[in-house]
């Protein structure tokens, strides 16, 4: 019988099953210390509660948030504020990455728009997004159009950022090499440029996406009537403190959830691209 | 030797090259005169910053020159064109693109159509011997399969003369080699004119119809040799050894010449 060797693993009557046995292993290994941590602060939070270490009210045992999780989750209160919270959201994202990306790709192509933007980018970029919040109420009034807006300043802020640098930083070999093949001006912007700033665009939309949710949670909380945001600052006046537990937390799912998303989406993108983390 | 009354391919007269650095004139390149003629294989021959790699720029018309100008075929070079291809030393691929996208891009963005790209494309892989790496970005290439990229992107767009920016320089010794001999013998099938910057004498000698050397602060040509062994040459025969003696004598003179010692260069200069 001749050795067949493939995928690197043996073929002669190889110890399939004690591979796929230590394969499991290795894999519940590595959901156990992933697991470690907040498996751990979970259990000690309910026991610090249980001995009545700190006050049910300051600090609400993840016992009683998870009966007001499945509260509001049953009479669809929750689903109401998740999906507010996921349009507005998704509109400030999506509005904020049309007009970053173009205007970013204009101040790093061009030196005269460059200068012409320099010092009111400087004065406005550090802003932070909390600031904004008088003035969008003022000019949107209290609902989605003020929540949107700031999303979408939360996150036009790195996008802008990260496209003019990447647009400017372009190495010039590129651009030589491109012209030396035959590339006319015009083409050089969409045919080398854009390419060659994509990783740094994509490092800005995943910032922009991340910082998006301050401005989402602090519209919420003073500028709307539902929402995420809402929930957690409906619910201290409420004195709910499992319920703004609940609220909080859910920002974190919404927010793991979309930065995976984001992530997965850029790996497929920029699978070409060498300086992509693989774990992140 | 007076380059002037020769049929040329490419010429070039009193190019010279003035950077401006710190506010302070730097001169890069001085006047000099070349002339390469049609279907010739010229090294240009000289250590770091003698403005050899300057020179090749302006006749890819990627920097314009101070003074003087280039021609090709009679015609006065202002700008990059397809019929001059450049091979960079740091490959210059796209990163974004495949080795298959690379090389069509050419062909591709002059708007030959994407059926005679691909043609193109997949006689060059064949060529430089990249089969089954079509697919295949250049992150994932080593560097001397880069470097056939390289060449191959350059070729598909069928240039008359080819402009290579020390291709090899970042390769080792063995890629080297086998680059070198893949070139040459690639290029024996076309004999397409090559201007080939090196900063090493064997590669010069194992290449190179005619060697031109430079010399560093500010560059300019000290001497043209041309090697007239035939093809492919052994690097170890006598007349190669005498000849890397002479020509490694000329690059290290430069060298200390341009420390300030007297140059004994000239009488080189055919």
């Amino acid at each position: 019988m001749t050795v067949a060797v493939q995928d690197g693993a043996p073929a002669r009557g190889a110890p399939v099953p004690a591979r796929k046995a230590g394969a499991v292993r290795r894999l519940l290994t590595t959901l156990l210390v992933y697991l470690v941590m907040p498996v751990g602060l979970l259990t000690a939070w309910q026991v610090a509660s249980e001995l009545g270490w700190v006050s049910a009210y300051l600090l609400p045992p993840p016992s009683r948030a998870a009966v007001g999780f499945w509260e509001i989750a049953t009479d669809g209160t929750l689903w109401t504020h998740v999906k507010a919270s996921l349009f507005r959201s998704i509109a400030g994202f999506l509005i904020a990455t049309s007009i970053a990306v173009p205007l970013g790709v204009v101040v790093g192509w061009s030196p005269l728009f460059r200068k012409l933007s320099h010092i009111t980018l400087l004065l406005l970029i550090p802003i932070p997004i909390t600031a904004w919040i008088s003035i969008a109420i003022v000019w949107f009034g209290i609902g989605d159009a003020s929540a949107v807006f700031l999303v979408a300043l939360g996150a036009a802020v790195p996008i802008l950022i990260n496209t003019v640098h990447g647009v400017e930083w372009v190495e010039p070999v590129y651009i030589e090499a491109a012209r030396m093949l035959g590339t006319g001006p015009r083409q050089i912007l969409w045919r080398i440029v854009l390419p060659a700033a994509l990783p740094n665009i994509f490092t800005g939309l995943r910032l922009g996406l991340r910082n998006s949710w301050a401005g989402l949670v602090v519209a919420e909380m003073i500028g709307a009537k539902s929402g995420v945001g809402y929930l957690i600052w409906d619910a201290r006046l409420m004195m709910r403190s499992d319920l703004v537990i609940v609220g909080m937390l859910m920002v974190g799912v919404l927010g793991l959830v979309s930065d995976q998303t984001m992530s997965r989406a850029g790996r497929r993108l920029l699978r070409w691209h060498e300086g992509l983390s693989r774990n992140d | 030797m007076t380059d002037r009354e020769q049929p040329a391919k490419i010429r070039a007269e009193g190019i010279a090259k003035t950077f401006a650095s710190d506010g302070r004139e730097v001169v890069a390149l001085q006047p000099v005169d070349l002339a390469v003629k049609d279907g010739e294989f010229v090294c240009i021959l000289g250590p770091s910053g003698c403005g050899k790699s300057t020179l090749l720029r302006i006749v890819a018309g990627l920097i314009a020159a101070s003074a003087g100008t280039v021609t090709m075929d009679g015609r006065t070079i202002t700008g990059p064109g397809p019929e001059r291809g450049l091979v960079f030393q740091e490959y210059a691929l796209f990163p974004w693109l495949t080795v298959m996208q690379n090389i069509m891009y050419g062909p591709t963005v002059r708007g030959l159509g994407r059926r005679e790209a691909e043609k193109r494309a997949r006689a060059q892989i064949a060529r430089v011997g990249l089969d089954g790496f079509e697919q295949h970005f250049p992150r994932q290439l080593s560097g001397g399969m880069k470097q056939r990229v390289g060449i191959a992107r350059v070729w598909a767009n069928q240039p008359d003369v080819m402009l290579m920016d020390e291709p090899f320089g970042a390769l080792d010794a063995i890629t080297r080699n086998i680059l070198q001999r893949d070139l040459l013998k690639l290029w024996l099938e076309e004999r397409h004119t090559v201007i080939f910057v090196t900063h090493s004498v064997d590669e010069a000698i194992f290449l190179a119809d005619r060697v031109v050397v430079m010399s560093a602060r500010p560059g300019r040509i000290t001497a043209i040799v041309p090697v007239e062994a035939p093809r492919p040459r052994d690097l170890l025969a006598p007349e190669a050894i005498a000849l890397k003696a002479e020509l490694t004598k000329l690059v290290e003179d430069q060298v200390m010449g341009a420390r300030g010692e007297p140059s004994r260069l000239r009488e080189y200069v055919s």
